[in-house]
Order: structure tokens, then sequence, then C-alpha cells
């Protein structure tokens, strides 16, 4: 196992290095078909320059989820020439995709993943531009990426349909979709209600996060979710069954074992941030997924924390990936985390009726519920991973980003900071690495 | 009689009239002193905590992420009601919450609030409509300005208000529901019906459903629009500020062009 340092025949923390040290790995026996491998510098020479300024975790198994993760667009591609139908899913993270799995001839992904497109390209697109055009400039958040995306119809294939939660959903979301529309993609919408708490005469229904919420909106998304298997079915002209759901949410718990021992594990905090974002659509391929996670979740199992690092706990996705290795440098490293899509990471109950099953899973997006519920299962989460501090980092324009810390303020003592990410963070990069050592070396372990 | 602030049109008075209580939809904002709010937070929300001391009670809708925030932000769920208002024509969400919107009031009144109890119908607070030269509507959000003021600075500039738009104004549409044709189709039928020369959308910095929908309202409709972000307007500063009635005078003097000339040499 020569991608870990090892004192003793101790098994010890990762090794870090840049892309060059991780490219230098090959050839080693990889799990991807061979399309996908090779050097992982390609993808920087193809513009996607931001990976040429990350620091990765060296190994076999690091260098396959890199690939995976860049290879997306060409699975989509090779399923469109396979006559596969692509079915964009948007919003709810995680629920869709899993429906999408269970027809024999489709694969979901998210236009929302766009999102990313500016820091990987470090601005060097005409995607914000073509969104600018629209309406949609710099007060949204990221996503409205996902608008250019569509208007120059690049970076992934145009899907064949496209399906979006509404209601208790992200304003700048709301607002990008509707300019979908109004540029001609129709979307079948279906209803996310606000996750508040029960009253007390109403019937409610616990659910597995903890929470008690009318037993009336598990119906109301139940209804929804059959909307879209309908429309799915004729579409595809394949009659949707509970056994062949039943297989699908199987499938997706196979992906959350892998993930949930990698939550637990010690990978660095780049790699398990971008392991996390695979949850909620698999990266366009359940099995190949799974295998990626799984070799990955081995790994994970045999490293040993870095000890010299802080384990903090982030709250909300960063727009620039490079803002993990800066947490690292600072002194710190992720012990837990809450990117948005909890309900895309816990395991799904296979004992219920299947829709009702999905249902369940969409009312435990914490987005969805009030800020407050989320914040608090983020405190139970810190003090159950022993984190020393919690990092809330705002993404600008973001409506929910407001209101994070004044709920977070009054539910914790440990020490919070809160930050921005922008898509690149170069320009304020040194100001972000100072104000993260700053509160990093202030952490005290959660016990004294 | 209880009187409850009603901040969406989506929300009518029938819904609360039922149980005897008074609605307020129209407020005159300068008279409350806001709160300061952190970035990113609509400048609406600042004024809520002090008018939530002036009524009895405050109903928000979670139509935007601000309002469904901002009412747990707010607190006092006895007396803030957070209505969850569906986005897509799904009628069992809505059963649900007009119920429990009812539940809430005759909890604030010990009053039977079922819906076959006669409904009271509530007075338009709005008069007849300004005729002038030209004529606009303004539409958008919550405007947390004095109306009057409004309309007397459009009238400085030979300019009616023929369609008050904003929410607790006249109802102009749901831009919230998803997708939103029918807005577009009714917002450009009275246009044509209330012969409008012109369009003022009004938004706060943080709006993201507005700020967009300006984008589509500039394609769809057949006059000229302008867009007035309204942060900021606090008593005893100048109204509008100067960036905004630099902007919206330059609009009136677009619209309101002479129509006598001068006589050519």
């Amino acid at each position: 196992m020569y991608f870990l340092n090892t004192k003793n025949g101790q098994l010890k923390t990762s090794t870090k290095g840049p892309l060059p040290e991780l490219d230098a790995l090959l050839p080693f026996p990889s799990c991807l078909p061979p399309a996908y491998q090779g050097a992982i510098a390609r993808h920087a020479d193809m513009g996607d320059v931001r990976l040429s300024r990350l620091a990765y975790h060296l190994s076999p198994a690091s260098h396959d989820l890199w690939n995976f993760l860049m290879t997306e667009e060409e699975r989509l591609h090779d399923a469109r020439a396979a006559h596969q139908t692509i079915v964009g899913a948007m919003k709810d993270l995680g629920t869709i995709p899993i429906l999408v799995d269970a027809f024999a001839d489709a694969v979901a992904f998210y236009p929302d993943g766009a999102w990313w497109l500016p820091c990987f390209k470090e601005q060097q697109t005409c995607l914000l531009e073509a969104t600018d055009a629209l309406g949609i400039g710099e007060g949204f958040c990221p996503v409205r990426a996902m608008l250019g995306a569509f208007e120059l119809k690049c970076h992934f294939p145009i899907p064949d349909l496209l399906v979006c939660s509404t209601g208790a959903i992200c304003d700048d979301f709301k607002a990008i979709v509707q300019r979908l529309v109004e540029r001609g993609h129709h979307i079948h919408f279906w209803q996310m209600p606000h996750v508040r708490d029960a009253e007390n005469d109403e019937p409610a229904l616990p659910l597995p996060n903890g929470r008690r919420v009318p037993a009336a909106l598990r119906d109301i998304v139940e209804h929804g979710l059959r909307g879209v298997l309908q429309t799915l079915s004729t579409h595809l002209g394949e009659t949707m069954t509970d056994d062949k759901l039943r297989d699908a949410i199987r499938r997706s718990n196979r992906v959350r074992t892998a993930l949930s021992r990698i939550r637990n594990g010690n990978l660095p905090s780049l790699e398990r941030l971008i392991c996390e974002m695979l949850a909620i659509h698999y990266c366009s391929d359940y099995a190949l997924c799974e295998k990626v996670l799984a070799r990955l979740a081995d790994e994970s199992d045999a490293l040993v924390p870095d000890e010299t690092r802080k384990p903090v706990y982030w709250i909300n996705p960063v727009a620039d990936l490079r803002v993990m290795n800066i947490l690292e440098d600072a002194g710190g490293r992720l012990c837990g985390t809450d990117f948005m899509f909890a309900h895309a990471l816990a395991l799904l109950d296979e004992t219920v009726p299947p829709l009702q099953c999905l249902a369940e899973m969409a009312l435990q997006d914490p987005m969805a519920a009030p800020t407050s519920a989320r914040m608090q299962m983020c405190v139970q989460d810190a003090e159950r991973l022993h984190a020393n501090g919690i990092i809330v980092s705002r993404i600008p324009g973001a409506s929910h980003c407001a209101f994070e810390l004044l709920a977070l303020a009054h539910m914790t003592s440990l020490p919070v900071l809160e930050i921005e990410v922008a898509p690149v963070t170069d320009p304020y990069a040194p100001s972000l690495l100072t104000r993260l050592q700053a509160f990093v070396e202030n952490l005290r372990p959660a016990s004294q | 009689m209880k009187r409850i602030a009603v901040l969406s049109n989506a929300i009518p008075d029938a819904w609360l009239t039922p149980c005897g209580v008074e609605t307020v939809r129209q407020f005159d904002y300068t008279r409350y002193t806001p709160v300061p709010l952190r970035a990113g937070m609509c400048d609406h929300l600042a004024y809520l905590p002090a008018l939530l001391e002036d009524v009895d009670g405050i109903v928000l809708t979670t139509s935007c992420d601000q309002m469904r925030r901002g009412a747990e932000w707010l607190g006092d769920s006895a007396r803030t009601f957070l209505f969850d208002l569906p986005a897509t024509p799904d009628s069992a969400l809505l059963d649900i919450e007009k119920a429990r919107l009812a539940r809430w009031v005759e909890r604030m009144t010990s009053r039977d609030c079922s819906p076959n109890r006669p409904q009271k119908t509530m007075p338009s607070d709005f008069g007849e409509p300004a005729w002038s030269a030209f004529n606009i509507g303004i539409i958008g959000g919550h405007f947390c300005g004095d109306v009057a003021l409004v309309h007397r600075f459009f009238e400085r500039h030979g300019i009616g208000i023929r369609l008050w738009g904003c929410e607790g104004g006249e109802d102009v549409g749901d831009i919230c529901q998803r997708p939103n044709d029918l807005f577009y189709i009714r917002l450009t039928q009275l246009i044509e019906e209330r012969n409008l020369d012109g369009l003022v959308v009004v938004r706060t910095t943080w709006c993201d459903l507005w700020r967009a929908a300006f984008a589509r309202i500039r394609e769809v409709v057949p006059v000229p629009v302008t867009e007035w972000v309204t942060d900021g307007q606090r008593t005893g500063q100048p109204f509008p500020d100067t960036r905004s009635a630099t902007c919206l005078e330059a609009f009136c003097e677009m619209l309101n062009r002479p129509t006598v000339s001068l006589p050519l040499p």
C-alpha cells in the first residue's frame, strides 16, 4: 500500500501532493473502464485548469475518484449514443435519481452540478456572461452557471426530460429554473412542502432523523413522486413496479453504505467532499460509483486521523474546491459535514413501500426544513463527532445563508466561524487562510 | 377586533375574516423603526419586528425563501403564522394549510372559524385610480415606504399610477408559481385594460424572484419597464434616494414627452 505513509509497519495519515504526483501513480490496476482511465492532467489541459492548483490524496483509489468525477460528461454522451433517456433532476438532491435508476433505459444527473464549472474553469468560460444576459447576474448563487450551460448547450447533453422540486426551495434556484422554462425547456415540477414540526392537533410522522413532521406531508410528497413516475413511465414506455423500485433503493443503499464508511474514516477533506457529492446522483453510474467508493472506503478505513490537524464541522458545500486544501493548510480537517443533502446519505428503509420510503427520504431534506432544525442537527452531529469548532461556509447570493449563523449562534458552545466562498478564491486566499488559521489555532478539544 | 397583518396577496381575506378579524395588507412602513439585518436578508424583514408590535398577528407565506426563513427569524409562533403556499396546483397542501390557518386564528380569537360562516367583504384600500396624460403601473414585492409619497413623486412628473400591484395592493397574479405563465398573461391583460404607458418593478436587493421576473417582464410586456430597488428608504432621508430618483425621473421623462414642440426656425 504505497499510498500510505507507514511508520514501523503502522498505518499512518494520507500523503498529499500536486497533480503531477497523483498522475505519477500511473499505471495501476484501475476499477474504471479503460475509456475513463488516464492522466488527470488531460482534464486540466482541456480547460479544467483548477485541477492544476489542488493538492490531492495520493493513491490509486483517489486517482480513480477524480477520473470518475471528471468523465461524467463522457458517460452522459455515451448514454445518449446508446439511446438511453437522460433525465435532468434538479434541486431535490438525491430522490429523483433513485426513481430514474429503477427504469432500464434511463440515466439521471443534476444540471445543478454546473455550479462548480466556474471553479473548474477558473472563470475562463462564457457561462456566466450568458447567464448575465438573461438577467441572472452576480447577486444569484453560483448555481446560475447551470442556466448558462443550458443556453450554450455545453458541458452536458441537454436532458430529454427535466424534473425539478419546487416550493420550499432556495429562491435563487426557483428563479433560475423559471428562466429555463422561459427559454423553452419544459420542466416537470413537483411540490416540496416546507417540512415543519407537527402541531399538537396533527397526526405526526416520526422521521429517521429524529424530527416529527405532519403525517400528511408524506402523502403530498408521495403524490408528487407518483406524478414524476407517471411522466417517466410515459416517456420511457416502461411500467414501473414496486420490485424495480426496491431494487433501485437497494442499489442506492449499497452506495450509501460505502459513503458512510468514508464519512467515518479519515480521507483528506477534498476527497471527502468529492465522495459526498457523488451521493446525490452517483455521477450518472451507480455500479461504477459503488466500485470507486468501496475502494476508497477500504482505504479510508485504513487511514488514521491526522492528529496535527484539528477536527472541524463544515456547513454548506464550497464553490471553490481549493478551500478544502486551504482548511488543511490552516491546520484543520473535516470531521463532519452538512453539504445540504443529509437525506442523500442516510440509509433508506427497505422494509416499507418504496414510494413511501422515498417520500420520507425527501422529507429529511435539510433545506426544506426550518433553518433552526437543520442547524440543530448540525450541532448534534458536530458534538457526536467531537468537532472542535464549526465553520459556516456562505454561498454567495444564496438565500438560506443569511439566516444560518443567526440560528446557530445560540445553539452551541462550540466556536463558530463564518466565511464566504466564491467560485475562485485566489484573490482573497491569503486572507481566507489567515482567517481560518486564527480560528483553528484557538480551537480546543471539545472535552477540555 | 384582532388585527392581522397579511403579507401575501395569495391569502385572501375570505380565509380569515369569517373569524371576525381585521386584515391589514398595506402599511406605512415609515412609521416603523427597522432593525439592522445581516447581508443577504430581505430589507422588508427589517420592519417586521416593529410591525408585529403594532398588530395582533402576522401571516407570512413560503412563497419566497426570505419570508419562509424570515418567519422563523421573527419568532413568536403564537402571533406569527407561516402559510405553506404551494408553488404547484397542489390542492391537498392548500387545504391542510387553510385549515391550519383557521385553527391559528381561532386560537387567537377563540371563535369558530369554519368556512361555512358568512364572509365579510373587506373594502378595498385603494381609491379611484388617478388619471393623468401618462399612466404607469407599479408592481413587485413588498414596498417598504410611504405609498402616498410615491404617488406624489410621480404626479410631480406628470405621471399617474393606475395600478399599484406591489404586495398588499391589487392582485396581479403570483410570480412564485412554477411555472408562472399565468402571471405574465394577467399582467399583459392589466397593462392593456388600464392603458398603461409604462411599468415600474419594485424589489429589494436580495429579492431573487422579482429580480429574475424583471428580466422576463421586459421581454414580454409591450411598454417600457424600469426597476426600482427600494432598500434603505429610512425616515428622515430623501425619498426616493438620489440614485433611484435619477432613474425614475429619467423613466418619467421618457414617457412624458412634450406634446407641443418648439416652432422650427
